[in-house]
């Protein structure tokens, strides 16, 4: 366990985590679904829907575009949701991995054991994650299942609990790295990994920029010229 | 019924003491034998006496619509042709689904209103509702938006300076160590709320994008404008057109006129800006040009084209518009426009012709056997004319420019066919907020008394003898126009 929770398993992770926020970035430009007009979607707008309605609407709508944007559209959606299968152990795995280091670093002993909870809360979010997903696979369908009221409101609870426990996780490791940083209570061997995630994060938004900016005009013409 | 509650009933407004003065002030001005009210020549086997009516768009103005209406028919006066735009098109829809002809109907339209909670209405996302409910609903929502953003920002502000000043400070004060780890996480949270704001705005600007620039559904308007016609009897547009035009009972002329009962037929218009053409839309009477089957349209949706207040809803559509040589002919006599939209697109015909009184001017007539009745709403306020233009906010100046440009297409009529002016009441509503979709009871209230007040002072005055004299008048100014200049005139006739 001590081999895992170290910087070199963060860096891995977290480079994985990058890869795969790419791939599902690629797929995401086939995003669209279609109401009064076509228009593009993003997974917060299934994971974070106002009404049923609007959840049903929008997947409804998915089978109502013009093929072959409307096969490109599903099965980029469904895509999309199998990979999340993957990138969850990688989120919540590299959060469980930031809170466990900060808390082995934390004084006082109160600090250590909240950013153990957090560490290990990621659990929950991670369960959370996997619920979501089998609930939405089970919705693409052109006559997507009306959701009760009562249904309804427990996803958005499960969606806040989800969110909730990985941004705060998230925010408050961030916070307090910030603070061993500027206080210079950090081992100088830790800076190279710095490097690492920086290098790894610029690396993502070149290639970014260059193949989703391609994707994008390449998906972005089909609506139009249907 | 404010905000859910629905507590008030329609004793509330028709037993209120102004409303109850309004008709006793007038029926001792009008004692049934001696001296009774005058405003048409056409009456009923009861006695009932019939006019036209246009009933103006102004949003949640509207239930001073119902005050006005109230009072016409506890005055005996009925509607055979019916028109209004936006809020003026829900009233006149109601009006004319619910009873007969003959019927009184303002009692039930209030019903049908004291029911409704107004605020389900906005019924876009949660998010939206509450910046609706706190910020666009309040006069002064642009002072409420800069407190909100001076209070984020001094809070920030004060977290950051904390941050350092601890982070200093801990090394003279070994145990301010954990009270600065604190504020760093504070601070984080801090800054991950205000990124998720701002997240969550973005996002919902691309919703109003993806939405048609409209940030409500109006789903709930459209399913309760439904049941409302469904639960009286119409759920065609057929139907609709049937009950518009349903016969009235001891129909009559008080005096002679040379066409008789000729003509008198009662009709519905929902008056609706389309974007697609760039055209003005009546419905139902312009069905024809969306579908080949008059069924397969549903009425509901007139009224919500008719309502869609641009930005505030999404824009009414309607899809699939059949592309045949009788379709292509319909759109070219109408419109002159040789190939119909596949898809129209609609908004509030308030922003073409939000008080259409024009619909019922026939410069065939030459004495009218009844009135056209117009009600308007005034919400402007003393201030709103300000006389110095140099004075104006951007804001204002292009509100300005909307306006003109909005008003004047009724407005040019009224300034051409001056006697129309004589059929229209006015209810002041200065100081309501037409988007308040959080009206109190009290306001509600208040604003039906108003109308009612509107409609007694407008009955005090009109003058239906006056009223065929002038028009008398108009027709002949007409022919001597024609006399001297006929294709002066011609283009005259038409332009009215």
């Amino acid at each position: 366990m001590q081999i895992i929770i170290s910087w070199p398993w963060f860096c891995a992770v977290f480079g994985l985590l990058l890869v795969i926020t790419f791939m599902m970035s690629l797929q995401s430009a086939h995003f669209y679904t279609k109401d009064n007009v076509i228009y593009k979607f993003s997974i917060i707008d299934l994971e974070l829907p106002s009404t049923p309605t609007e959840l049903v609407n929008l997947i409804k709508g998915l089978y109502k575009l013009p093929e072959p944007l409307s096969k490109k559209a599903v099965s980029a959606l469904k895509g999309q949701l199998y990979i999340d299968f993957l990138f969850m152990p990688c989120a919540y795995g590299a959060l469980f991995l930031l809170c466990m280091r900060v808390s082995e670093k934390m004084q006082p002993a109160i600090g250590a054991d909240i950013f153990l909870v957090l560490a290990w809360l990621q659990g929950i979010a991670w369960l959370c994650d996997i619920i979501e997903n089998i609930y939405l696979l089970r919705k693409i369908d052109p006559n997507p299942v009306l959701s009760s009221h009562s249904v309804h409101k427990a996803y958005l609870y499960m969606e806040a609990l989800k969110w909730g426990i990985a941004l705060t996780a998230a925010i408050c490791a961030v916070s307090i790295i910030c603070y061993f940083w500027l206080s210079g209570f950090y081992s100088a061997g830790s800076l190279r990994y710095a490097g690492i995630m920086a290098g790894e994060i610029i690396l993502f938004l070149i290639a970014s920029m260059i193949f989703l900016k391609k994707n994008k005009t390449r998906a972005g013409q089909k609506p139009v010229q249907a | 019924m404010a905000n859910g509650t629905a507590k008030l009933t329609i004793d509330d407004f028709i037993k209120n003491n102004e409303v109850v003065k309004c008709i006793d002030s007038l029926k001792s001005a009008f004692p049934a034998g001696a001296k009774p009210l005058v405003v048409s020549d056409v009456v009923d086997g009861d006695n009932h006496q019939y006019v036209n009516l246009v009933q103006k768009g102004g949003g949640v103005l509207g239930i001073a619509l119902v005050g006005y209406t109230y009072i016409l028919e506890e005055m005996g006066i009925r509607f055979i042709r019916l028109a209004g735009t936006s809020a003026g098109a829900i009233n006149t829809a109601l009006m004319t689904v619910i009873g007969k002809k003959e019927d009184a109907k303002s009692t039930r339209v209030l019903d049908a209103i004291c029911k409704l909670n107004f605020f389900d209405l906005v019924d876009g996302h949660p998010a939206a509702r509450w910046i609706i409910r706190n910020f666009i609903t309040h006069g002064d929502f642009s002072a409420k938006i800069k407190k909100w953003m001076t209070g984020i920002i001094a809070t920030l502000i004060i977290l950051l300076a904390g941050d350092f000043i601890f982070l200093g400070w801990q090394h003279s004060v070994h145990w301010l160590s954990t009270v600065t780890m604190v504020l760093f996480i504070i601070t984080g949270i801090f800054l991950l709320m205000a990124g998720v704001l701002i997240f969550y705005i973005l996002s919902l600007m691309k919703r109003l994008k993806n939405a048609g620039f409209g940030i409500n559904p109006g789903d709930y308007f459209y399913d309760w404008i439904k049941k409302q016609l469904i639960d009286n009897g119409v759920k065609t547009v057929t139907d609709l057109q049937n009950k518009a035009a349903e016969d009235i009972p001891g129909l009559r002329l008080r005096v002679d006129h040379e066409d008789g009962l000729q003509g008198l037929k009662g009709d519905v218009t929902f008056i609706t800006s389309e974007l697609v053409t760039q055209n003005k839309i009546q419905f139902p009477a312009m069905w024809n040009l969306f579908r080949n089957d008059i069924d397969s349209l549903q009425p509901a949706g007139f009224i919500r084209a008719s309502m869609s207040i641009p930005v505030f809803f999404e824009s009414y559509f309607i899809n699939d518009i059949p592309q045949g040589e009788e379709m292509k002919r319909k759109w070219l006599d109408a419109f002159g426009i040789d190939t119909p939209p596949a898809n129209a697109r609609f908004v509030d015909g308030g922003i073409l012709s939000n008080f259409p009184i024009n619909l019922f001017y026939n410069p065939k007539i030459i004495t009218p056997r009844l009135p056209s009745f117009g009600i308007d709403l005034d919400d402007s306020r003393p201030g709103d004319s300000d006389p110095e233009p140099e004075n104006w906010s951007l804001l204002g100046y292009f509100g300005r420019m909307f306006n003109t440009i909005r008003f004047y297409y009724d407005k040019d009529f009224l300034l051409k066919n001056k006697v129309f002016q004589k059929g229209i009441g006015t209810i002041p509503l200065a100081g309501y907020n037409w988007l308040n979709f959080f009206l109190s009871d009290q306001d509600k209230i208040d604003m039906f008394v108003r109308g009612a007040k509107a409609a007694t002072e407008f009955l005090m005055k009109f003058d239906w003898e006056g009223y065929k004299d002038e028009r008398k008048d108009m027709r002949k100014k007409l022919l001597r126009e024609h006399a001297l200049d006929p294709s002066a005139a011609e283009n005259n006739l038409h332009n009215k």
